[in-house]
Protein backbone atom coordinates (compact mmCIF):
# COMPACT_ATOMS: atom_id res chain seq x y z
CA UNK A 1 0.00 0.00 0.00
CA UNK A 2 0.92 3.68 -0.33
CA UNK A 3 2.03 4.60 2.50
CA UNK A 4 0.40 8.20 1.78
CA UNK A 5 -2.89 6.69 1.60
CA UNK A 6 -3.27 5.60 5.14
CA UNK A 7 -4.52 8.52 6.87
CA UNK A 8 -7.51 8.09 4.70
CA UNK A 9 -8.20 5.13 5.87
CA UNK A 10 -11.74 6.69 7.56
CA UNK A 11 -12.98 9.08 5.14
CA UNK A 12 -12.35 7.05 1.73
CA UNK A 13 -15.52 5.08 1.43
CA UNK A 14 -14.90 1.08 0.99
CA UNK A 15 -11.33 1.50 1.43
CA UNK A 16 -9.93 -2.02 0.67
CA UNK A 17 -11.59 -1.13 -3.20
CA UNK A 18 -9.68 2.23 -3.35
CA UNK A 19 -6.85 0.96 -2.70
CA UNK A 20 -7.04 -2.24 -4.84
CA UNK A 21 -8.22 0.81 -7.54
CA UNK A 22 -4.62 3.02 -7.36
CA UNK A 23 -2.85 -0.25 -7.89
CA UNK A 24 -4.15 -0.93 -11.82
CA UNK A 25 -3.19 0.85 -14.16
CA UNK A 26 -5.86 3.48 -15.37
CA UNK A 27 -7.68 3.75 -18.60
CA UNK A 28 -6.38 6.57 -21.42
CA UNK A 29 -9.10 8.76 -21.63
CA UNK A 30 -9.74 11.77 -24.83
CA UNK A 31 -11.58 14.09 -25.73
CA UNK A 32 -13.22 14.74 -29.55
CA UNK A 33 -12.66 18.46 -30.62
CA UNK A 34 -16.13 19.14 -31.52
CA UNK A 35 -14.87 22.33 -33.25
CA UNK A 36 -13.16 20.12 -35.80
CA UNK A 37 -15.42 17.14 -35.71
CA UNK A 38 -18.37 15.45 -34.55
CA UNK A 39 -17.96 12.96 -32.00
CA UNK A 40 -19.61 9.85 -34.16
CA UNK A 41 -17.75 11.16 -36.90
CA UNK A 42 -14.26 10.90 -35.04
CA UNK A 43 -14.74 7.53 -33.39
CA UNK A 44 -15.93 6.24 -36.64
CA UNK A 45 -12.92 7.71 -38.52
CA UNK A 46 -10.43 6.92 -35.57
CA UNK A 47 -11.56 3.23 -36.07
CA UNK A 48 -10.82 3.66 -39.24
CA UNK A 49 -7.53 4.23 -38.56
CA UNK A 50 -7.08 0.83 -36.12
CA UNK A 51 -7.90 3.11 -33.23
CA UNK A 52 -10.91 1.47 -31.65
CA UNK A 53 -12.43 3.81 -28.81
CA UNK A 54 -14.95 2.82 -26.08
CA UNK A 55 -17.90 5.67 -25.60
CA UNK A 56 -18.24 6.91 -21.81
CA UNK A 57 -22.17 7.44 -22.38
CA UNK A 58 -21.99 10.26 -19.47
CA UNK A 59 -19.80 13.05 -21.91
CA UNK A 60 -20.86 12.39 -25.62
CA UNK A 61 -17.48 14.06 -26.69
CA UNK A 62 -15.23 11.59 -24.06
CA UNK A 63 -13.88 8.35 -25.35
CA UNK A 64 -11.72 5.45 -23.41
CA UNK A 65 -8.89 4.27 -25.70
CA UNK A 66 -7.52 0.85 -24.32
CA UNK A 67 -4.24 -0.09 -24.54
CA UNK A 68 -3.10 2.88 -26.19
CA UNK A 69 0.84 3.64 -25.28
CA UNK A 70 0.96 6.71 -27.26
CA UNK A 71 -2.22 8.85 -27.80
CA UNK A 72 -0.81 11.58 -28.98
CA UNK A 73 1.41 10.43 -32.14
CA UNK A 74 -1.40 10.09 -34.29
CA UNK A 75 -2.60 12.00 -37.48
CA UNK A 76 -5.73 12.80 -35.97
CA UNK A 77 -3.78 14.12 -32.48
CA UNK A 78 -1.95 16.05 -35.40
CA UNK A 79 -4.87 17.75 -37.13
CA UNK A 80 -6.57 18.77 -33.07
CA UNK A 81 -9.34 16.32 -33.78
CA UNK A 82 -9.11 15.33 -29.93
CA UNK A 83 -7.15 16.17 -26.62
CA UNK A 84 -5.66 13.42 -24.11
CA UNK A 85 -7.49 14.28 -20.85
CA UNK A 86 -8.44 12.72 -17.77
CA UNK A 87 -11.73 11.73 -17.37
CA UNK A 88 -12.43 13.36 -14.18
CA UNK A 89 -10.33 16.41 -15.45
CA UNK A 90 -12.98 17.11 -17.75
CA UNK A 91 -15.60 17.87 -14.82
CA UNK A 92 -14.40 21.35 -13.29
CA UNK A 93 -15.14 22.49 -17.26
CA UNK A 94 -18.60 20.80 -17.55
CA UNK A 95 -19.22 21.91 -13.82
CA UNK A 96 -18.38 25.47 -14.42
CA UNK A 97 -20.94 25.80 -17.13
CA UNK A 98 -20.15 28.47 -19.07
CA UNK A 99 -22.20 30.06 -21.61
CA UNK A 100 -21.45 32.10 -24.89
CA UNK A 101 -20.78 35.21 -24.64
CA UNK A 102 -19.64 35.49 -20.95
CA UNK A 103 -15.92 36.19 -19.79
CA UNK A 104 -14.31 33.36 -18.07
CA UNK A 105 -11.12 33.24 -16.17
CA UNK A 106 -9.20 30.42 -16.00
CA UNK A 107 -6.26 31.57 -13.51
CA UNK A 108 -3.81 28.85 -13.03
CA UNK A 109 -4.65 27.21 -16.72
CA UNK A 110 -1.70 25.26 -18.54
CA UNK A 111 -1.20 23.02 -19.70
CA UNK A 112 -4.40 23.80 -21.15
CA UNK A 113 -6.99 20.93 -21.22
CA UNK A 114 -9.51 22.65 -19.27
CA UNK A 115 -9.37 26.11 -21.31
CA UNK A 116 -9.57 24.36 -24.44
CA UNK A 117 -12.20 22.20 -23.29
CA UNK A 118 -14.02 25.92 -21.94
CA UNK A 119 -13.79 27.09 -25.65
CA UNK A 120 -14.73 23.45 -27.00
CA UNK A 121 -17.58 24.10 -24.79
CA UNK A 122 -18.82 27.48 -25.45
CA UNK A 123 -18.31 27.18 -29.79
CA UNK A 124 -15.64 29.83 -29.04
CA UNK A 125 -17.89 31.94 -28.46
CA UNK A 126 -17.17 33.17 -24.53
CA UNK A 127 -13.92 34.78 -23.88
CA UNK A 128 -11.60 32.95 -21.88
CA UNK A 129 -8.51 34.13 -20.23
CA UNK A 130 -6.05 31.36 -19.81
CA UNK A 131 -3.27 32.72 -17.11
CA UNK A 132 -0.25 30.78 -15.93
CA UNK A 133 3.16 31.65 -14.01
CA UNK A 134 5.11 29.30 -15.90
CA UNK A 135 6.13 30.66 -19.35
CA UNK A 136 7.44 26.66 -19.76
CA UNK A 137 3.67 25.66 -19.35
CA UNK A 138 2.14 28.32 -21.05
CA UNK A 139 3.89 27.05 -24.30
CA UNK A 140 2.37 24.00 -23.63
CA UNK A 141 -1.26 25.58 -23.43
CA UNK A 142 -0.70 27.48 -26.40
CA UNK A 143 0.55 25.18 -28.53
CA UNK A 144 -2.81 22.84 -27.63
CA UNK A 145 -4.69 25.67 -28.38
CA UNK A 146 -3.70 26.43 -31.98
CA UNK A 147 -3.42 22.69 -32.64
CA UNK A 148 -7.12 22.26 -31.48
CA UNK A 149 -7.96 25.55 -33.71
CA UNK A 150 -9.45 28.29 -30.29
CA UNK A 151 -9.97 31.23 -31.28
CA UNK A 152 -11.69 32.45 -28.22
CA UNK A 153 -8.57 32.47 -25.72
CA UNK A 154 -6.34 34.75 -24.12
CA UNK A 155 -3.12 34.42 -22.73
CA UNK A 156 -1.60 36.14 -19.88
CA UNK A 157 1.29 35.48 -17.47
CA UNK A 158 0.39 36.51 -14.13
CA UNK A 159 0.83 35.14 -10.61
CA UNK A 160 -2.80 33.58 -9.63
CA UNK A 161 -2.49 35.37 -6.62
CA UNK A 162 -1.42 38.92 -8.44
CA UNK A 163 -3.84 38.64 -11.35
CA UNK A 164 -4.72 42.39 -11.69
CA UNK A 165 -7.79 43.50 -10.55
CA UNK A 166 -8.84 45.65 -13.73
CA UNK A 167 -12.11 43.65 -14.48
CA UNK A 168 -14.52 41.20 -13.35
CA UNK A 169 -15.19 37.77 -14.77
CA UNK A 170 -18.43 35.95 -14.78
CA UNK A 171 -17.51 32.60 -14.09
CA UNK A 172 -13.98 31.53 -12.83
CA UNK A 173 -12.31 28.20 -13.17
CA UNK A 174 -9.28 27.86 -10.25
CA UNK A 175 -7.51 24.50 -10.50
CA UNK A 176 -4.06 25.30 -8.61
CA UNK A 177 -0.73 23.60 -7.98
CA UNK A 178 -1.65 20.89 -5.58
CA UNK A 179 0.50 18.01 -4.50
CA UNK A 180 -1.49 15.67 -7.33
CA UNK A 181 -1.93 12.38 -5.11
CA UNK A 182 -5.06 11.75 -7.56
CA UNK A 183 -2.84 11.21 -10.08
CA UNK A 184 -1.31 8.37 -8.37
CA UNK A 185 -2.12 5.16 -10.22
CA UNK A 186 -0.10 2.19 -11.35
CA UNK A 187 1.98 2.87 -14.68
CA UNK A 188 1.39 6.52 -14.23
CA UNK A 189 3.35 9.33 -11.78
CA UNK A 190 4.29 8.44 -8.39
CA UNK A 191 2.72 11.32 -5.55
CA UNK A 192 5.17 14.42 -5.47
CA UNK A 193 5.22 13.35 -1.35
CA UNK A 194 3.74 11.84 1.16
CA UNK A 195 4.48 14.72 3.55
CA UNK A 196 1.24 15.81 4.70
CA UNK A 197 3.78 19.16 5.10
CA UNK A 198 3.57 19.68 2.24
CA UNK A 199 -0.08 20.16 1.61
CA UNK A 200 0.31 22.42 4.06
CA UNK A 201 2.54 24.42 2.71
CA UNK A 202 0.23 24.23 -0.53
CA UNK A 203 -2.57 25.06 1.10
CA UNK A 204 -1.11 28.71 1.88
CA UNK A 205 -1.00 29.69 -2.05
CA UNK A 206 -4.28 27.60 -2.71
CA UNK A 207 -5.91 29.97 0.02
CA UNK A 208 -4.32 32.87 -1.68
CA UNK A 209 -5.44 32.21 -5.12
CA UNK A 210 -8.68 31.71 -4.03
CA UNK A 211 -9.29 34.65 -2.10
CA UNK A 212 -8.22 36.68 -4.81
CA UNK A 213 -9.99 34.77 -7.68
CA UNK A 214 -13.00 35.71 -5.50
CA UNK A 215 -12.19 38.92 -5.79
CA UNK A 216 -11.89 38.77 -9.54
CA UNK A 217 -15.38 37.15 -10.50
CA UNK A 218 -18.62 39.30 -10.55
CA UNK A 219 -20.88 39.33 -7.30
CA UNK A 220 -23.54 36.28 -8.23
CA UNK A 221 -20.95 34.97 -10.44
CA UNK A 222 -19.39 31.15 -10.22
CA UNK A 223 -16.10 29.95 -9.29
CA UNK A 224 -14.89 26.07 -9.85
CA UNK A 225 -12.17 24.77 -7.77
CA UNK A 226 -10.93 21.89 -8.32
CA UNK A 227 -7.85 19.75 -7.78
CA UNK A 228 -6.11 16.34 -8.12
CA UNK A 229 -5.61 15.73 -4.31
CA UNK A 230 -7.21 13.44 -1.64
CA UNK A 231 -5.81 15.87 1.21
CA UNK A 232 -8.35 17.51 2.88
CA UNK A 233 -5.46 20.34 3.88
CA UNK A 234 -5.60 21.14 0.11
CA UNK A 235 -9.27 20.81 0.06
CA UNK A 236 -12.03 21.73 2.36
CA UNK A 237 -9.52 23.29 4.29
CA UNK A 238 -8.64 25.81 1.67
CA UNK A 239 -12.06 26.79 1.26
CA UNK A 240 -13.53 26.23 4.86
CA UNK A 241 -12.92 29.86 5.64
CA UNK A 242 -13.86 31.24 2.16
CA UNK A 243 -17.66 29.92 3.07
CA UNK A 244 -17.02 30.38 7.08
CA UNK A 245 -16.89 34.14 6.10
CA UNK A 246 -19.39 34.35 3.46
CA UNK A 247 -17.26 35.16 0.58
CA UNK A 248 -18.87 32.98 -1.12
CA UNK A 249 -21.58 29.87 -0.57
CA UNK A 250 -21.04 26.06 -1.73
CA UNK A 251 -23.84 25.03 -4.48
CA UNK A 252 -24.77 21.79 -5.27
CA UNK A 253 -22.67 19.64 -8.07
CA UNK A 254 -24.79 18.18 -11.01
CA UNK A 255 -22.69 15.30 -12.51
CA UNK A 256 -23.74 12.06 -13.43
CA UNK A 257 -20.50 10.11 -12.03
CA UNK A 258 -20.69 8.86 -8.53
CA UNK A 259 -18.58 10.38 -6.43
CA UNK A 260 -18.41 10.74 -2.00
CA UNK A 261 -19.36 14.18 -0.90
CA UNK A 262 -16.93 16.83 0.59
CA UNK A 263 -15.84 16.19 4.22
CA UNK A 264 -17.19 18.38 7.19
CA UNK A 265 -14.17 16.96 9.41
CA UNK A 266 -11.05 16.06 9.45
CA UNK A 267 -8.31 15.01 12.10
CA UNK A 268 -10.21 17.20 15.02
CA UNK A 269 -11.24 19.86 12.44
CA UNK A 270 -14.96 21.04 11.80
CA UNK A 271 -15.36 22.52 8.58
CA UNK A 272 -18.48 24.69 7.33
CA UNK A 273 -21.40 22.10 6.96
CA UNK A 274 -21.96 23.09 3.28
CA UNK A 275 -19.12 21.66 2.33
CA UNK A 276 -20.44 18.16 2.00
CA UNK A 277 -22.25 19.93 -1.80
CA UNK A 278 -18.23 19.40 -2.53
CA UNK A 279 -17.20 16.18 -4.81
CA UNK A 280 -14.67 13.87 -4.12
CA UNK A 281 -14.16 11.65 -7.06
CA UNK A 282 -11.95 8.60 -6.59
CA UNK A 283 -10.32 5.86 -8.68
CA UNK A 284 -12.93 2.78 -7.55
CA UNK A 285 -16.02 4.80 -8.09
CA UNK A 286 -14.67 6.44 -11.55
CA UNK A 287 -12.21 4.93 -13.31
CA UNK A 288 -9.89 7.95 -13.65
CA UNK A 289 -7.59 10.51 -11.49
CA UNK A 290 -8.74 11.00 -8.44
CA UNK A 291 -10.12 14.59 -8.49
CA UNK A 292 -11.98 16.81 -5.36
CA UNK A 293 -14.35 19.48 -7.02
CA UNK A 294 -16.20 22.51 -5.59
CA UNK A 295 -18.53 25.01 -7.10
CA UNK A 296 -19.07 28.18 -4.99
CA UNK A 297 -20.89 31.42 -6.07
CA UNK A 298 -20.13 34.70 -4.71
CA UNK A 299 -22.88 36.90 -3.20
CA UNK A 300 -24.63 38.93 -5.55
CA UNK B 1 1.27 44.94 -27.60
CA UNK B 2 -1.59 43.49 -29.88
CA UNK B 3 -3.40 45.61 -32.17
CA UNK B 4 -6.18 45.28 -34.18
CA UNK B 5 -4.76 45.98 -37.79
CA UNK B 6 -5.93 48.76 -39.91
CA UNK B 7 -9.24 47.79 -41.75
CA UNK B 8 -7.16 47.97 -45.27
CA UNK B 9 -4.68 45.76 -43.59
CA UNK B 10 -7.66 43.29 -42.33
CA UNK B 11 -8.65 43.86 -46.35
CA UNK B 12 -5.18 42.10 -47.52
CA UNK B 13 -5.53 39.67 -44.77
CA UNK B 14 -8.59 38.87 -46.61
CA UNK B 15 -7.43 38.79 -49.87
CA UNK B 16 -4.60 36.53 -49.20
CA UNK B 17 -6.70 34.00 -48.04
CA UNK B 18 -8.97 34.23 -51.33
CA UNK B 19 -6.12 34.78 -54.00
CA UNK B 20 -3.72 32.27 -52.70
CA UNK B 21 -6.27 29.32 -51.23
CA UNK B 22 -9.49 30.25 -52.43
CA UNK B 23 -10.97 30.74 -48.97
CA UNK B 24 -14.04 33.06 -48.70
CA UNK B 25 -14.01 36.13 -46.40
CA UNK B 26 -17.21 34.24 -45.09
CA UNK B 27 -14.67 32.30 -43.17
CA UNK B 28 -13.27 34.09 -41.38
CA UNK B 29 -16.54 36.10 -40.50
CA UNK B 30 -16.59 37.22 -36.55
CA UNK B 31 -12.80 36.95 -36.18
CA UNK B 32 -11.51 39.91 -35.28
CA UNK B 33 -7.25 40.63 -36.67
CA UNK B 34 -4.58 41.60 -34.51
CA UNK B 35 -1.06 42.00 -35.35
CA UNK B 36 2.12 42.05 -33.06
CA UNK B 37 5.72 42.18 -34.97
CA UNK B 38 5.56 39.63 -37.26
CA UNK B 39 2.29 37.96 -36.58
CA UNK B 40 -1.37 38.23 -37.36
CA UNK B 41 -3.64 36.64 -34.91
CA UNK B 42 -7.68 36.27 -35.64
CA UNK B 43 -9.61 36.33 -31.85
CA UNK B 44 -13.46 35.63 -31.99
CA UNK B 45 -14.81 38.87 -31.89
CA UNK B 46 -16.54 38.73 -28.54
CA UNK B 47 -18.19 41.46 -26.70
CA UNK B 48 -15.64 42.91 -24.73
CA UNK B 49 -12.84 41.56 -26.33
CA UNK B 50 -11.00 44.96 -26.76
CA UNK B 51 -11.43 45.80 -23.49
CA UNK B 52 -9.82 42.50 -22.28
CA UNK B 53 -6.43 42.91 -24.38
CA UNK B 54 -6.12 46.46 -23.20
CA UNK B 55 -6.56 45.37 -19.84
CA UNK B 56 -3.92 42.90 -19.36
CA UNK B 57 -0.25 42.11 -20.79
CA UNK B 58 -1.48 39.52 -23.22
CA UNK B 59 1.02 36.68 -24.42
CA UNK B 60 -1.02 35.56 -27.41
CA UNK B 61 -5.14 36.03 -28.20
CA UNK B 62 -6.84 33.77 -30.67
CA UNK B 63 -4.94 31.67 -32.99
CA UNK B 64 -1.89 32.64 -34.81
CA UNK B 65 -3.07 33.44 -38.76
CA UNK B 66 -0.15 34.80 -40.53
CA UNK B 67 3.22 36.18 -40.51
CA UNK B 68 5.37 38.24 -42.26
CA UNK B 69 8.31 36.67 -43.97
CA UNK B 70 10.54 38.64 -45.96
CA UNK B 71 7.54 40.88 -47.36
CA UNK B 72 5.63 37.65 -47.98
CA UNK B 73 2.56 36.57 -46.03
CA UNK B 74 3.45 32.69 -44.67
CA UNK B 75 0.18 30.97 -43.17
CA UNK B 76 0.40 28.94 -40.80
CA UNK B 77 -0.18 25.18 -40.17
CA UNK B 78 -2.77 26.35 -37.32
CA UNK B 79 -4.67 28.25 -39.66
CA UNK B 80 -4.74 25.84 -42.96
CA UNK B 81 -6.52 23.27 -40.67
CA UNK B 82 -8.94 26.45 -39.20
CA UNK B 83 -9.60 27.28 -42.68
CA UNK B 84 -9.40 23.12 -43.66
CA UNK B 85 -12.60 22.74 -45.23
CA UNK B 86 -12.35 26.06 -47.47
CA UNK B 87 -9.17 25.65 -48.66
CA UNK B 88 -9.09 24.63 -52.61
CA UNK B 89 -5.97 26.44 -53.98
CA UNK B 90 -2.52 25.04 -53.91
CA UNK B 91 -3.07 22.22 -52.06
CA UNK B 92 -0.46 19.18 -52.66
CA UNK B 93 -1.56 15.71 -52.05
CA UNK B 94 0.76 14.04 -50.24
CA UNK B 95 1.01 10.11 -51.17
CA UNK B 96 1.55 7.45 -48.54
CA UNK B 97 4.88 7.05 -49.42
CA UNK B 98 5.65 10.62 -49.31
CA UNK B 99 4.61 11.26 -45.57
CA UNK B 100 7.49 10.04 -43.76
CA UNK B 101 10.20 11.64 -46.15
CA UNK B 102 7.93 15.20 -45.52
CA UNK B 103 7.74 14.69 -41.81
CA UNK B 104 11.33 14.28 -41.53
CA UNK B 105 12.07 17.71 -42.90
CA UNK B 106 13.52 16.38 -46.50
CA UNK B 107 12.61 18.56 -49.52
CA UNK B 108 10.39 16.29 -52.22
CA UNK B 109 11.17 16.92 -55.38
CA UNK B 110 8.61 17.92 -57.99
CA UNK B 111 6.73 18.64 -60.22
CA UNK B 112 3.84 20.40 -58.58
CA UNK B 113 0.79 21.95 -59.66
CA UNK B 114 0.91 24.69 -57.71
CA UNK B 115 2.26 28.39 -57.47
CA UNK B 116 5.52 28.65 -55.68
CA UNK B 117 5.50 30.18 -52.61
CA UNK B 118 3.29 29.20 -49.48
CA UNK B 119 1.33 26.24 -49.68
CA UNK B 120 -1.41 23.62 -48.22
CA UNK B 121 -0.27 20.22 -47.90
CA UNK B 122 -2.81 17.69 -47.77
CA UNK B 123 -2.65 14.09 -46.92
CA UNK B 124 -5.49 11.13 -47.26
CA UNK B 125 -7.77 14.10 -48.19
CA UNK B 126 -7.46 16.31 -45.13
CA UNK B 127 -4.97 18.99 -44.70
CA UNK B 128 -1.54 18.73 -42.49
CA UNK B 129 -0.51 21.73 -42.70
CA UNK B 130 2.20 24.04 -44.51
CA UNK B 131 4.99 23.11 -46.75
CA UNK B 132 6.88 25.67 -48.96
CA UNK B 133 6.99 25.17 -52.64
CA UNK B 134 10.39 26.51 -54.02
CA UNK B 135 12.71 25.90 -56.67
CA UNK B 136 14.29 22.67 -55.37
CA UNK B 137 10.51 21.19 -54.43
CA UNK B 138 8.35 21.27 -51.65
CA UNK B 139 9.98 21.19 -47.34
CA UNK B 140 7.79 21.19 -44.51
CA UNK B 141 6.50 24.25 -42.78
CA UNK B 142 5.26 22.33 -39.91
CA UNK B 143 5.38 23.12 -35.92
CA UNK B 144 8.65 21.42 -35.06
CA UNK B 145 7.06 20.23 -31.92
CA UNK B 146 4.13 19.19 -33.35
CA UNK B 147 5.92 16.70 -35.79
CA UNK B 148 8.27 16.03 -32.86
CA UNK B 149 5.20 14.77 -30.95
CA UNK B 150 3.97 12.48 -33.73
CA UNK B 151 7.25 11.40 -34.75
CA UNK B 152 8.47 10.79 -31.26
CA UNK B 153 5.25 8.29 -30.62
CA UNK B 154 4.83 10.48 -27.32
CA UNK B 155 2.60 12.82 -26.32
CA UNK B 156 3.96 16.45 -25.55
CA UNK B 157 4.67 17.33 -22.02
CA UNK B 158 1.91 18.02 -19.80
CA UNK B 159 -0.64 16.35 -21.14
CA UNK B 160 -3.77 17.09 -18.72
CA UNK B 161 -4.37 14.66 -15.49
Amino acid sequence: MVPAFERYRDIIPDFSSFLKAVEIRPPTHIRANTLRVESDKFRQAMAEQGYPLAPVTEIPEAFRWESVENPGSTLEYFRGWYQVQGLTSMLPALILDAQAGEHLLDLCAAPGGKATYLAQLTRNQALIVANDVSHRRIGILRSHSDRLGITSIIVTRYRGQSFPMRMRFARILLDPPCSAEGTYRVGARTPLTEDPEVSRRLQRLQQMLVTHGLKLLRPGGTLVYSTCTYAPEENEAVLHPVVEEGRAELIPIETPFPYAPGLESWNGHRFHPSLKLAARFYPHLVNSWGFFIARLRKPG
Amino acid sequence: MLVSVSPGEAQEILEYWSRRFGVPGTMLEGLRFLTRGKTVWAIADVAGVQETLTAFKVEAAGLPLLRKRGGHWKPTTAALLLLEDAIVKNVVELSPARLDPFLHGQVLPGPFLTDRGYVAVRYEGKILGCALHGEAGLRSQLPRAWVDALMSGRPQRGEDE
